[in-house]
C-alpha cells in the first residue's frame, strides 16, 4: 500500500548514538516521520530497534544526535519536560498492553488524561466515548484479567490515543497475538492513527506488520538504512 | 490526578490482593507487638512510680515522718507492711490516701482488707493494732491483688526503732528512716522489670523492622511494573512519589489501625498475665492516685 507523505515532518531524530556501558547500540541513527505518516522499523534482535524507538520519544536520551518535535529539541529537555511531551502529545503501544490490573478498561484509558490533570469522571467519560470505534463496546468495566489479548491490546491502543497525540509509539504491538487477532489490531491501529492525522512509528519483527505502513526503515546494527523503503 | 491512587489501591485480582494482604497483615502484627511491648514497659514504669514512695530516702532537710516496713506473709503470698510515724503536727499526706494515718490507724489495700475479714482473727487481723480504717486505692498498688496495709505509729513506739537484727531479714524489711519527703525513686526490682520490658522493646523491633521490608519488598514488584508503565505515559516524578506515599501510608495506617484496635481487644487478656506476683492490672492505662475508699 503506498499513502500521500505531507510534506512537514513532525518528528526527526538525527545522526542519534547510544551505548549502555561498553555495549553500543546506535551509531548515527536518524529517523524522520510526518503527521498522517506510519513507518514501520524492522531489523534483527539486538539491532537497536527499540533504543531508536524510546530515544525519538524522549523515554531515553541518546548520547550525540539529536531529536526534532517540530521546533523543540526533544533531547534536550529536562526530565520534566519530556514526560510531559509524553503525557501531552505522544502515545504508546506495547507488547504487553501494560493495563494496570488495579484500573477497569475504561479507567486505564482514561489514565493519560488522568495523569494530565483531568477529573477521574471527566477523563472515564471520554475514554468510553473511543470503546464503540475500536470494538470495545460493553468492555468498559471488564478489568485488564478479564479481557482477552487482542482487547486488552485494543484497550491499549485507545489508551495510547485518548490524549489525540501528535506521535504514536508502537514497539511490537502485535507480538504477543496470533496471526488473525495481530492482523485485526493492526489494521485497527493505523487506521485510526491515520484517521486522526497522527504519526505511527512502529518498532517490529513482522512482515506483515510492516507492509501496511507506508514506509519501512531498516536498522542493522545501530545503523538505519540510507535509502527508507516505500511499501508498495 | 486526584483520585487516581485510590482507584490504584483497589486489588487487582487474586495475586495483587495477597501481595496487598500481606503488607497488611504485617502492619498489623508490627503494631500490635510493638503496642503491647511499649503498653508492659509502661505499665510496669507507672506502676514503679506508684510504689516509689514506700521506699524511703534519709531526710536531707528537717526530718517530718519516720517511715519503716516489713515484708509479712500469709501462706506463701507475701503483705506489703509500711509503718508510719509523724515528726511534725502536720506530716505531709501519704501518696494514694489524701491524709496521714493516726497513731495506730490501719489502711488496708482491698484484697488484704478481704482477706481479714474473711479469715479468722487469730490467722491474720491479730497482727495489726486496729481493726481496718479506710482501703487503699488501686492508684498505691502494683496491682488489683497486692496485699499492702500502712499503719500509723507513734515515733516513741518499738517498731519505729532500729530493728533487732534477730527479726527482720534485712532483704525484705526497711530500717527505720527519718524522711522529710516521699521518695519518687522506684527500688531496684521496679526498675529491673520495668528495664527488662524495655530491653525487649529494642529487641524486638529490629526483626519487627525486617519483617516491614520484607513486606515493602513484596509490594515493591507490583508497585514497580505499575510506576513503570505511568513513567511511560508521561506521569512526573512528583506524581509518582506521591502515588507511592500515598500506597505506602494508606498500607501502613490501615494496618496500624488494625493492630491497635487488636491490641485494645488483647488487653484485658494481657494483663492477666502474672507479673511480678501481681495481674489483672490495666497496663495500658495510667492509674492517677486517688482517695481512700471506706472498708
Amino acid at each position: 500500500m503506498t499513502a500521500s507523505v505531507p510534506a512537514q515532518p513532525v518528528l526527526a531524530g538525527v545522526a542519534l548514538a547510544k551505548s549502555y556501558g561498553r555495549t553500543h547500540v546506535l551509531h548515527g541513527a536518524s529517523l524522520e516521520v510526518d503527521r498522517g505518516e506510519s513507518v514501520a522499523v524492522m531489523g534483527p534482535s539486538g539491532s537497536g530497534k527499540s533504543t531508536l524507538l524510546y530515544c525519538l520519544s524522549g523515554v531515553v536520551t541518546p548520547d550525540s544526535g539529536g531529536v526534532h518535535f517540530g521546533e523543540v529539541r526533544v533531547d534536550e529537555l529536562s526530565d520534566a519536560r519530556r514526560a510531559e511531551l509524553r503525557r501531552s502529545v505522544f502515545g504508546f503501544v506495547f507488547q504487553f498492553p501494560g493495563l494496570l490490573p488495579e484500573l477497569s478498561a475504561d479507567e486505564n484509558v482514561a489514565l493519560p488524561l488522568m495523569l494530565a490533570g483531568v477529573s477521574c469522571r471527566d477523563a472515564v467519560t471520554r475514554a468510553r466515548e473511543l470503546f464503540p470505534a475500536l470494538g470495545l463496546a460493553g468492555l468498559e468495566r471488564r478489568r485488564p484479567g478479564e479481557l482477552s489479548g487482542g482487547e486488552a491490546q485494543r484497550v491499549g491502543i485507545a489508551r495510547a490515543l485518548i490524549h489525540e497525540p501528535s506521535v504514536v509509539f508502537a514497539d511490537e504491538p502485535t507480538g504477543a497475538l496470533d496471526t488473525e487477532t495481530g492482523d485485526d489490531v493492526m489494521s485497527l491501529l493505523v487506521s485510526t492513527v491515520r484517521d486522526r492525522r497522527s504519526a505511527l512509528v512502529v518498532v517490529t519483527h513482522d512482515p506483515r506488520v510492516a507492509e501496511r505502513c507506508d514506509r519501512i526503515v531498516r536498522v542493522v546494527d545501530g545503523r538505519t538504512s540510507s535509502e527508507p523503503e516505500s511499501v508498495d | 490526578m486526584r483520585g487516581l491512587w485510590l482507584h490504584l489501591l483497589r486489588g487487582g485480582g487474586r495475586s495483587a490482593r495477597l501481595e496487598v494482604g500481606l503488607p497488611l497483615v504485617a502492619g498489623g502484627v508490627i503494631a500490635l507487638v510493638l503496642l503491647l511491648l511499649v503498653g508492659l514497659q509502661q505499665g510496669l514504669d507507672r506502676r514503679a512510680d506508684r510504689t516509689a514512695w514506700r521506699t524511703p530516702e534519709a531526710a536531707t532537710n528537717d526530718p517530718t515522718v519516720i517511715q519503716a516496713g516489713f515484708t509479712d506473709y500469709i501462706g506463701e503470698t507475701p503483705i506489703a507492711v509500711v509503718e508510719l510515724a509523724a515528726l511534725t503536727r502536720s506530716p505531709p499526706d501519704v501518696p494514694g490516701m489524701g491524709r496521714f494515718p493516726a497513731p495506730g490507724e490501719v489502711w488496708a489495700s482491698p484484697a488484704l482488707a478481704e482477706l481479714i475479714a474473711d479469715l479468722p482473727a487469730d490467722q491474720l487481723a491479730d497482727r495489726f493494732p486496729d481493726s481496718i480504717a479506710a482501703e487503699l486505692t488501686e492508684a498505691t498498688l502494683e496491682s488489683p491483688g497486692e496485699l499492702v496495709a500502712v499503719i500509723g505509729r507513734r515515733p516513741s513506739d518499738p517498731s519505729m526503732d532500729e530493728r533487732p537484727s534477730h527479726q527482720w531479714n534485712a532483704a525484705s524489711s526497711v530500717t527505720p528512716t527519718e524522711i522529710d519527703g516521699w521518695s519518687t525513686t522506684p527500688d531496684l526490682y521496679q526498675t529491673t522489670y520495668r528495664d527488662m520490658a524495655l530491653l525487649a522493646v529494642v529487641l524486638t523491633a529490629l526483626p519487627l523492622v525486617g519483617l516491614g521490608g520484607l513486606a515493602s519488598r513484596l509490594m515493591a514488584g507490583r508497585r514497580q511494573r505499575r510506576l513503570a508503565t505511568l513513567r511511560l505515559l508521561g506521569a512526573s516524578t512528583s506524581q509518582v512519589v506521591r502515588l507511592t506515599i500515598a500506597e505506602l501510608a494508606t498500607f501502613a495506617g490501615i494496618g496500624a489501625v488494625c493492630g491497635a484496635v487488636l491490641h485494645r481487644a488483647l488487653v484485658p487478656m494481657v494483663s492477666r498475665v502474672s507479673i511480678k506476683g501481681g495481674s489483672g492490672f490495666p497496663l495500658m492505662s495510667g492509674q492517677t492516685p486517688g482517695s481512700p475508699s471506706p472498708p
